[in-house]
């Protein structure tokens, strides 16, 4: 009833939709048709799939049609028969009836059928994503830590120097307050330089100990024993009980294989270079020599590790010896044999330099560490390709404590990065090309640096996505262009040895004649196998120029034209921090080296001066 | 004469209604009957056609449906011709009187046929 009177005032309503199927059963149950009649109406009504509103529509005039038709005489079999097919029909009305309808209503109609199919694609794919991020499992081949460790576990015992600097660690002990906070790095003159000399006088065993050690052939450090740690701290700290053994896995990432030992050793060859000056104040040559000559030690043991980061610390350590060197070359301590001494130290270390006279650093472990992350985050097809799953990245930001807080969020948003990230396949070719442009560029000069290129080439893995599949990668790197700043501290690190021992001879020179000399060919082949080539015109070797006061050894400056010594004084090799490894604006020099004309116009180099 | 072929039908159904329309208004049933019997059974269409035809012509506005009670009591949708189409049946028979001169100029029909609007009911 009260659907009677609806209709009656509003009979095409919407409102008739909400009545559905009883409605329509209802009203052509009303027109009191055979059965046969009734249902063919029915039929043609569901197969249009129209609204419900509109089928009632339908089925309001097509009971009024069969009524009429019945009306008129015919038989119930002749309306059906010329009726005709009720498919057809129902797909006939339904397209009239969808045409039928306000544009602005088909329009809505269509535009939320292609959001529903929009979101559905746009799940499905998700869904697939997911699919293929979280089933896809890695192969992990390799083994980088057995096969580092492998030479070193090789090592005959009494080869291996790292035993005796632990021992050295426990001998020294605690370090006293006065000194733990600015360390060992302060010299001569400095508030700390008493409690220095005190500790050490103290601590004879353990210096005598660390030279020892230095003089070992190999460092022998296995990567996989953190045992020593716990010793250390327990005599570093002995009211502080050490923490727990942090187990090692048999095949961890190679990212997250710990060096602690390179600070130690650093520390050794501060506390060593603090000796030394101890030494040369107490004129005790011997002892003064036998320390630079244990820094030079720790330097080529660590050149000998297969990590970057190791030689980057022996280049640190062998620039700190050479400045504590550099203190006593003009100096009456050392005799003629001495400096000979000093100069086959120097030569030697970091390493000694390939035929081109350049210290070629080993960069594969650069090439190890990426490797070894795509072996564990991407699929392995068997021919080099595969593509970004989750692997092992969950356990590995556990470890690196950098897992996202919330696992629903990290979960869920994780396997969308796939699909920015390039396959395994490129990310290898792309590293294959960056680490054969580093080769390239590490055998440049330092008269070349602009034409170093393999940071893009490093960078572009970044642009693969390397970063974005593991973001521990980016933090390590510190940056683009942490190749050619690598480059840039053995080019400095060459180019001081190359002035050191260009002093050294000239020194030796002036014992012998009682005068600097005054070009460089005095000292070639007496005190010099060569004369060192100039590290910013490698065509020309390095100037000497005597003034009234000092003799002083300089390079031409990036203009590469002799001012006579005219220029920067002494700013490129003066450590600004003694004993920190930053030993030059870099920034500065990259500036100069890549636009020689910001350069300043008289920019003679003077590298070292030694006073009359 | 059999039925026109659907394409014919096609492009004639539509003209045919709109024609039948302008004398009066007529219910569904009602014009399925007069096209039939008017035109001799040429333009008979199926009555499941017939309804499809009408909501077209009535969504373009060319016709209007209104429902209302017949004498015998029941509901009948009785559709008439609006001024739209009205227009569109001048239009639709100068076309078609056109069309028919030049087939009759090819030698396709034997005489000119009368307008639809002419054709006696039987």
């Amino acid at each position: 009833m009260i659907h009677t009177a609806l209709r009656a005032v509003m009979p095409t309503t919407y409102l008739n939709t909400w009545l559905s199927r009883r409605a329509l059963r209802r009203l052509i149950a009303r027109a009191e048709l055979p059965r046969p009649v009734t249902d063919l109406i029915a039929d043609v009504c569901a197969r249009t799939h129209l609204r419900r509103s509109e089928q009632l529509d339908v089925a309001r005039e097509l009971t009024a049609h069969f009524q009429s038709g019945l009306e008129s005489g015919a038989s119930m079999e002749d309306v059906i028969a010329a009726f005709g097919d009720p498919k057809r029909a129902a797909r006939s009305i339904a397209r009239a009836k969808r045409a039928a309808r306000h544009p602005t209503i088909r329009y809505l109609q269509h535009a939320i059928l292609a959001v529903v199919l929009l979101s559905t694609s746009v799940v499905l794919f998700y869904a697939f994503t997911l699919y293929r991020y979280y089933a896809g499992e890695p192969n992990v081949t390799r083994n980088y830590l057995a096969e580092i460790r492998a030479p070193v576990l090789a090592i005959p015992d009494q080869d291996r120097a790292w035993p005796l600097y632990v021992r050295a660690i426990q001998e020294f002990g605690a370090i006293p307050r006065e000194i733990a906070r600015d360390g060992f790095a302060a010299g001569p003159g400095a508030q700390t330089w008493p409690f220095i000399r005190k500790y050490l006088a103290a601590h004879t065993q353990g210096l005598a100990t660390l030279r020892e050690a230095a003089g070992k052939p190999v460092l022998g450090f296995d990567y996989a024993d953190l045992s020593w740690q716990k010793a250390a701290m327990r005599a570093r700290s002995p009211e502080h009980p050490p923490g727990m053994d942090v187990p090692i896995a048999d095949n961890p990432i190679v990212v997250s294989i710990l060096l602690p030992h390179l600070h130690e050793l650093r520390n050794a060859a501060r506390i060593l270079a603090a000796d030394a000056r101890i030494a040369a104040e107490d004129e005790d040559k011997q002892r003064y020599l036998a320390n630079l000559e244990a820094i030079f030690g720790i330097s080529r043991q660590l050149m000998s590790e297969p990590f970057t980061l190791s030689h980057l610390v022996a280049l640190a350590v062998a620039e700190l010896a050479m400045s504590v060197a550099r203190e006593q070359v003009a100096t009456d301590l050392l005799g003629d044999a001495d400096l000979a001494r000093l100069a086959s130290g120097v030569a030697r270390s970091p390493a000694r330099a390939s035929p081109g006279g350049m210290i070629i650093l080993d960069l594969e472990s650069e090439r190890v560490i990426v490797e070894d992350i795509l072996q564990r985050i991407f699929t392995d097809d068997g021919r080099g390709g595969g593509r970004l799953i989750e692997g092992e990245l969950g356990d590995i930001e556990r470890q690196f404590g950098v897992a996202l807080p919330h696992p629903l969020a990290r979960n869920g948003i994780f396997p969308l990065r796939a699909l920015a990230v390039a396959s395994r396949r490129k990310l290898q070719d792309q590293l294959d090309l960056a680490m054969a442009a580093a080769e390239r560029d590490q055998r440049r000069p330092l008269s070349a640096h602009a034409q170093r290129s393999c940071d893009e080439e490093f960078a572009k893995l970044t642009d693969l996505g390397l970063d974005l599949a593991f973001p521990i990668y980016a933090s390590m790197r510190e940056g683009d262009g942490w190749a050619g700043s690598l480059f840039l501290t053995r080019d400095h690190v060459e180019a001081h040895r190359a002035a050191l021992l260009t002093a050294i001879a000239a020194k030796r020179h002036q014992l012998a004649t009682g005068a600097w000399p005054t070009a460089l060919d005095q000292l070639v082949p007496r005190y010099l196998a060569q004369a060192p080539p100039d590290p910013l015109d490698p065509r020309s070797p390095l100037r000497i120029r005597t003034t009234k006061d000092a003799l002083v050894i300089y390079s031409a400056g990036i203009n590469k034209t002799d001012d006579n010594a005219q220029g920067i004084n002494d700013r490129w090799l003066a450590p600004p921090n003694p004993g920190s490894q930053t030993f030059y604006d870099a920034g500065t020099l990259e500036l100069w080296l890549d636009n020689p004309s910001t350069a300043p116009q008289q920019d003679d180099w003077i590298l070292i001066l030694l006073p009359n | 004469m059999s039925k026109l072929d659907r394409e014919l039908m096609r492009g004639a159904g539509p003209a045919a209604v709109l024609s039948l329309l302008s004398s009066r208004e007529m219910y569904g049933y009602e014009l399925v009957e007069q096209l039939d019997q008017r035109t001799d059974g040429v333009l008979k269409m199926g009555q499941s056609t017939l309804y499809p035809l009408l909501y077209n012509l009535e969504a373009k506005g060319l016709v209007k449906g209104v429902w209302r009670s017949a004498d015998s009591g029941r509901d009948r949708k009785y559709y008439h011709l609006t001024a739209a189409g009205k227009k569109r049946l001048a239009r639709d028979a100068e076309q078609l009187t056109a069309f028919s001169g030049a087939m009759k100029a090819l030698g396709l029909l034997a005489r000119a046929p009368a307008p639809i609007s002419h054709v006696p009911v039987l």
